[in-house]
């Protein structure tokens, strides 16, 4: 049994049932929402378990070839602080299935039944058993790349150009190689033996590490023991790969979940914040409505407490629906957004779960906030007098008085229907504010991630545009020699050209590496220090422009010698200049051209060419002509041209812009909820008001214009609030950004931005209007005359 | 030879749902009016007396009978017409004033010619000043309904229902809410409005104001149960 006060105020949310599952929705989108907070943490815990499980390499060593006998092997496991030590046999084949070719990564595991670091775990079937079979990773079939089932056959190249069926034996993986399918390539499990063969390769060529103390420190120390020890057992080891070391709580992808977090966090608290203005504004309007009936309650003997209680107790229900379905729909939805970002960026597909701080936040803010955001009706109903409520007449009466109705009063409008509209919003100024505040977190919310797309895009855009090449020339082995360069710049369409070469090494972290003449197409903006010259060039010199991020990060200064770690082990680069640009995030290293062929051991490189007028037609010819002179000459020559290049980049920024604003669509919903429910209260608030329009001559249309122009002063206010939140948010955000990556962004927020976004929340707002518009004009006068 | 009725109620009946339960409020009225007449309708609480004026103004829609007002039968007109019927044929006005708190004086007056779409904008606001004046209010033309006295407010109310020239003026009570001396001024207002030829029909509870119409129209359980023509 309950009593009859808090039936009341129960009874009052069937009464108004539209309103009451508006508010229960926007309820439940808020606590859906908070189930956002518990997805990075979530994905970090299944991923860092999934490393601990899959004894995912601390260290690992990239030797072209590492014919190591067992006596070897237990000498190298036998050093300081190695925990277990495997090899592998890694390659980048083809595969054809089902007639079509695509590239594909192939590991080799020594042995699948001893297997110690980067475990492969099976998910179905078995693991091969002697030659022809292979395990497909379970990523490949979860990212679409390949739907490979067990029994399945899968051909691979073999380095004579034949095609080799493989069964596919099982499904499975292992964390370190399976984050590589969302971002590269399907990759698949064979035997060492098989890899070697298909692919001609002498040995193994991985040797993966796990190391029982992480510390960087002790790492360093173990890698250099081993080094020691490969040199000493093979003498001629040479790499094909930096260093790759996982410091601890990293793993592939742990970054990006990073940058995702505090997007994810972002849209979790807006939203909540949201939903709070809502419930507070739906309260106040019961109210208010209810103000006759509170002094009637209170003339019988109503206590101020016992009808606070009866009020908060309609406030509860609402919020323990609200939370319910919350919750309903907080499960499934983070399960699936947990599932997207655990295979997109750890390559990991994980279970369902169900996060126990996720439901007791829901719970307390789904009920906690609910019952705070009461609190100021509740106050209200407790405190007015008897005589204040019976008189109360449901609107503002002394309406006129105030400098704002003056104000209101003299704004320049032809239609007395839109006037009204205008006025009718600044009728009750709290109302409307609390009303806008949803909308104006709703536009800030995509102006300010608009805001952080479009400046980390340009971003993106700006390297190629400091590259300043048309074209990038690459032949297939060996290379582009000088020969070649000659036959280049002799095409009338090249204004210059230069060779470069890309190249990556090891300094707290992989940096990418651009090796490049003295005299580049590359537009730097040095910062401290200078170039390096052509002489330095031309005698393969250790020294190095480092790019300001890195700089920052790592306390390099011009004159600083530092140590990077290449494929061919540590080399010393003396710091001549620091260089502003963004590009590679401000992590490049800017090395002559020479030096990176001598420490890499190549002897050509790319060609970069820029072309007399930077015409995509003037590129396109320059293509055509290289490649006739080139080809003629034996070259089997490759080419990007860079206008497509960036295109397509433009194309998938476009299309990140679109998910991450697509996120944002939660708090836009909430935001016009917010309005359908203040525009529905409105419409009974004013029903009487809505009769004598009729009973003097209003038809539809005037009261459509009357509520759309009142909507659109709420539209326009939440813009207007959301602009400045939009930027703070943007530059917040990218606060963040900037901290983690130790970079400089040039920050965006364009005008256009702030333009669609009117746009959009006009229209938007015009939309949900329609609904509770109908009731609206569809009263007739006499039963809204009658309307109590 | 008598005029023909400006209003025609024939058989007129009204039955109210609310949920489950039914009220008949008006069960068969016939009445006509003539042209110029000045009509009192008087009777008890619930009688069904404010229902004829919803009915003849076509607020409310009977639920059996005939209505026919200025030359329309206005069951054969839907809410749209009704509407913009209504804004040009009858003019309204309400026990609470119900002015439109948000306009000024003149323009709760301007409001039916806007939806009438009468004349240009400054026309409209001529007008409205000019009904203003007529009812004494050539004073407040600026002034919002929370700065007026509510016999003030019932005068712009007045002013309102005259805005379009209607030819019929319904009132529901019209002075209920005012102290005698208000109402006096206020049915002076009607009378002489009456006088210049528009035909009014008003609900009241005020004997000594019903005595002073041409005709007092007596309704009782949603019946005529008297027509005193004097």
């Amino acid at each position: 049994m309950i009593s009859a006060r808090a039936h009341h105020a129960i009874r009052q949310l069937t009464r108004r049932r539209g309103r009451s599952i508006l508010t229960i929705i926007t309820i439940a989108v808020a606590i859906a929402g908070v189930w956002m907070f518990a997805i990075p943490g979530n994905v970090r815990a299944v991923l860092a378990d999934r490393v601990e499980t899959d004894a995912m390499h601390t260290a690992r060593l990239a030797p072209n070839a590492a014919p190591l006998d067992a006596g070897q092997l237990a000498r190298l496991r036998a050093v300081d602080n190695v925990a277990a030590l495997d090899t592998r046999t890694l390659a980048r084949d083809d595969m054809r299935v089902e007639g079509r070719v695509e590239g594909v990564i192939l590991v080799g595991v020594d042995d699948f039944d001893q297997q110690s670091v980067n475990i492969v775990s099976l998910g179905q079937g078995g693991f091969p058993e002697g030659s022809g079979q292979l395990v497909s990773d379970d990523s490949n079939a979860t990212t679409g790349r390949l739907g490979a089932a067990v029994g399945d056959t899968i051909e691979l190249r073999t380095h004579t150009g034949r095609w080799e069926a493989f069964e596919v034996a099982g499904r499975g993986g292992t964390v370190r190689y399976s984050s590589e399918v969302a971002n590269d390539a399907p990759v698949l499990y064979l035997s060492s033996a098989d890899v070697q063969r298909i692919m001609g390769y002498p040995a193994a060529n991985s040797i993966d590490v796990l190391a029982e103390d992480p510390s960087p420190a002790a790492v360093d120390t173990m890698v250099t023991e081993l080094r020691t020890v490969l040199t000493d057992e093979l003498p001629d080891i040479s790499y094909w790969d930096v260093l790759e070391v996982w410091r601890p709580g990293t793993w592939p992808g742990s970054e990006d979940i990073g940058n995702f977090v505090v997007v994810f966090y972002t849209i979790a608290a807006v939203a909540l914040v949201a939903a709070l203005v809502i419930i507070f504004t739906t309260m106040n309007t019961i109210v208010r409505e209810q103000t006759r009936e509170i002094g009637v309650m209170k003339a019988v003997g109503g206590t101020p407490r016992a009808i606070a209680v009866g009020y908060l107790s309609a406030a509860l229900v609402l919020g323990t629906v609200g939370t319910a379905i919350g919750i309903g729909i907080g499960i499934p939805l983070s399960n699936r957004l947990m599932q997207f970002m655990s295979s997109e960026f750890g390559g990991t597909s994980v279970g369902w779960v169900i996060s126990g701080l996720a439901v007791v936040l829901s719970l307390a803010l789904g009920l906690g906030g609910t019952a705070l955001a009461s609190i100021p009706a509740v106050r209200h109903a407790a405190h007015i007098t008897v005589r204040q409520a019976i008189e109360d007449h449901g609107v503002l009466a002394s309406y006129g008085t105030r400098p704002l109705d003056r104000a209101a009063a003299r704004f320049p409008l032809t239609s007395r229907r839109s006037q009204m509209g205008i006025r009718n919003a600044t009728r009750r100024v709290g109302r409307t504010v609390a009303t806008a505040v949803p909308i104006g977190l709703a536009v800030a919310t995509l102006l300010g991630f608009a805001g952080v797309l479009l400046t980390v895009v340009e971003e993106d855009l700006r390297t190629f545009d400091l590259e300043g090449a048309d074209l990038i020339l690459w032949n297939r082995s060996p290379g582009l020699d000088a020969r070649a360069g000659e036959l280049i710049n002799a095409v009338p369409e090249v204004a210059f050209a230069h060779p470069m070469t890309y190249s990556s090494v090891e300094l707290d972290g992989e940096k990418y590496v651009w090796g490049l003449p003295a005299v580049s197409t590359y537009d730097n903006e040095l910062i401290a220090g200078r170039w390096y010259s052509e002489e330095e060039d031309q005698a393969a010199a250790r020294v190095v422009v480092v790019g300001e991020a890195t700089a920052n990060q790592n306390g390099i200064g011009v004159g600083d010698v530092i140590t990077v770690e290449t494929r061919g082990g540590p080399l010393g680069l003396e710091v001549v200049g620091i260089d502003g640009q963004l590009v590679n995030d401000g992590q490049g290293l800017f090395i002559p051209f020479s030096t990176v062929l001598d420490y890499e051991g190549r002897t050509t490189g790319n060609w970069w060419v820029r072309t007399v007028d930077r015409d995509p037609a003037t590129v396109d010819a320059a293509a055509t002509a290289i490649h006739e002179t080139l080809e003629s000459q034996g070259y089997q020559l490759e080419s990007s041209r860079r206008y497509i290049d960036r295109d397509q980049n433009v194309r998938e920024n476009r299309l990140i812009v679109t998910v991450v604003m697509a996120m944002g669509l939660p708090i836009v919903a909430i935001g016009m909820i917010g309005l359908v429910s203040a525009t529905a209260s409105n419409v009974l608030d004013r029903t009487r008001e809505i009769g004598i329009l009729r009973s003097i001559g209003a038809r539809r249309r005037d009261l459509r214009v009357m509520f759309r122009a009142e909507g659109l002063v709420i539209g326009v206010l939440g813009w207007l609030m959301g602009i400045p939140a939009g930027y703070a948010m943007a530059r917040l955000i990218l606060y963040v950004f900037e901290r983690r990556f130790d970079a400089a962004f040039r920050f965006q927020f364009p005008l256009w931005t702030i333009a669609i976004a009117l746009a959009v929340t006009l229209v938007m707002t015009l939309v949900v209007m329609r609904f509770p518009l109908r009731r609206a004009v569809r009263l007739s006068p006499g039963s809204a005359l009658r309307y109590e | 030879m008598p005029a023909s009725p400006i209003i025609s109620l024939g058989g007129v009946e009204k039955i109210y749902r609310t949920g489950r339960v039914e009220f008949p409020a008006l069960r068969g009225v016939d009445l006509d009016v003539a042209p110029g007449e000045l009509v009192a309708i008087v009777g008890p609480s619930g009688s069904g007396k404010s229902t004829v004026l919803n009915v003849i103004s076509g607020i409310d829609r009977p639920t059996a009978g005939d209505v026919v007002v200025a030359g329309h039968d206005l069951l054969e007109l839907d809410e749209e017409q009704l509407a913009a019927w209504r804004g040009e044929q009858v003019g309204i006005v309400f026990q609470f004033f119900q002015l439109l708190p948000t306009l000024t004086a003149r323009e709760n007056v301007m409001l039916p010619l806007d939806f009438a779409s009468i004349g240009s904008v400054r026309e409209r606001s001529d007008r409205a000043s000019e009904r203003l004046a007529r009812v004494g209010l050539g004073d407040r033309l600026d002034h919002f309904p929370a700065e007026l006295s509510g016999g003030e407010q019932q005068r712009v109310a007045i002013a309102r229902a005259l805005a379009c020239d209607p030819p019929i003026l319904v009132a529901d009570e019209p002075t209920g809410n005012l102290d005698t001396d208000t109402a006096d001024e206020m049915f002076a207002v009607l009378d002489t409005v009456n006088g210049d030829g528009t035909t009014v029909v008003y609900v009241t509870h005020d004997r000594r104001l019903a005595d002073r119409a041409h005709r007092i129209v007596s309704i009782r359980d949603g019946r005529v149960v008297g027509d005193d023509r004097r």
